[in-house]
């Protein structure tokens, strides 16, 4: 999966719970999903299992402690699909 | 240090959904769901024990300027006492102990997290757009002898907030949080 794609469906799935949807227009890697995109943070787990299903891996406690961010998320993402 | 945590039961409502998988178990150990799951408005009680969560979590990271972490798992959560408007906890995190007390309303819950068990403080909920910062400040002001007008509100590396006057730090022990129509702070009285 190109960083493009993946990062085309990270925004999807973070879209729905995102309070300030400006933080949307300049979404990259740099994007903070609570300074940037102000997600609640009881929404941060959903962002988690939504990831888990679209990407069909599974994210265990500590990989979910560090998925703050866009960057954060993708690394995780792409170590968990390597490991398939 | 202290921490605190506002939940709107009605935000909460909808920007949650609290039965999807997966939800309860990456958030709460078996014995917290059970709390949960047991209780007769399982979903009051879910609340509750996030709140606590993330009160502690806010006192734990401003006590040791720690970097963020979504870990809510880690903080193990025990009810010691309470009624239907005011609950006792009390909340492990490593080798570290807080205490918590949440007031229970019909649309909100607001939960207070302490190193100390009875720490002086004040607190205050506010409704809609009111500004919370403004009324910290005031507050700040008053316990600390220092002009309101020159008292503001930064967040140091960590997005932890502090207090400056004339640009100097104000050693000051404090919580802010946000949800829904409410927004709180609470004040430590004491130095800590």
């Amino acid at each position: 999966m190109s960083d493009k794609e993946l990062l085309e469906k990270l925004k999807n799935i973070v879209t729905p719970y995102v309070q300030d949807k400006e933080g949307l227009e300049n979404f990259d890697e740099n994007t903070d999903f609570l300074n940037d995109l102000k997600i609640n943070s009881a929404n941060l787990v959903d962002v988690v299992l939504d990831v888990e299903d679209e990407f069909d891996i599974e994210i265990d406690n500590d990989s979910m402690s560090d998925m703050l961010s866009v960057l954060d998320a993708k690394k995780i993402i792409q170590l968990k699909l390597a490991g398939k | 240090m202290i921490g605190n945590d506002i939940v709107d039961f009605n935000t909460a409502a909808l920007q949650s959904n609290w039965q999807r998988k997966g939800f309860l178990e990456k958030l709460f150990s078996e014995n917290e769901q059970s709390l949960i799951l047991n209780s007769q408005f399982p979903e009051r009680r879910l609340w509750l024990l996030w709140a606590m969560k993330e009160a502690t979590y806010k006192a734990h990271q401003r006590r040791f300027n720690l970097p963020r972490s979504f870990n809510s798992k880690q903080f193990n959560c025990e009810i010691s006492a309470g009624d239907n408007t005011s609950v006792f906890g009390k909340i492990q995190i490593g080798d570290c102990s807080y205490y918590t007390q949440t007031f229970i309303g019909e649309d909100h819950l607001h939960c207070i997290a302490s190193q100390f068990q009875h720490k002086k403080t004040v607190q205050m909920v506010l409704l809609h757009s009111k500004d919370i910062k403004q009324e910290l400040i005031r507050a700040v002001s008053v316990l600390k002898k220092l002009p309101q007008a020159k008292i503001s509100i930064e967040k140091d590396r960590n997005f932890i907030p502090y207090l400056t006057c004339d640009e100097t730090a104000i050693n000051c022990d404090f919580s802010l949080s946000h949800h829904g129509i409410f927004s709180a702070f609470v004040l430590s009285l004491t130095q800590s």
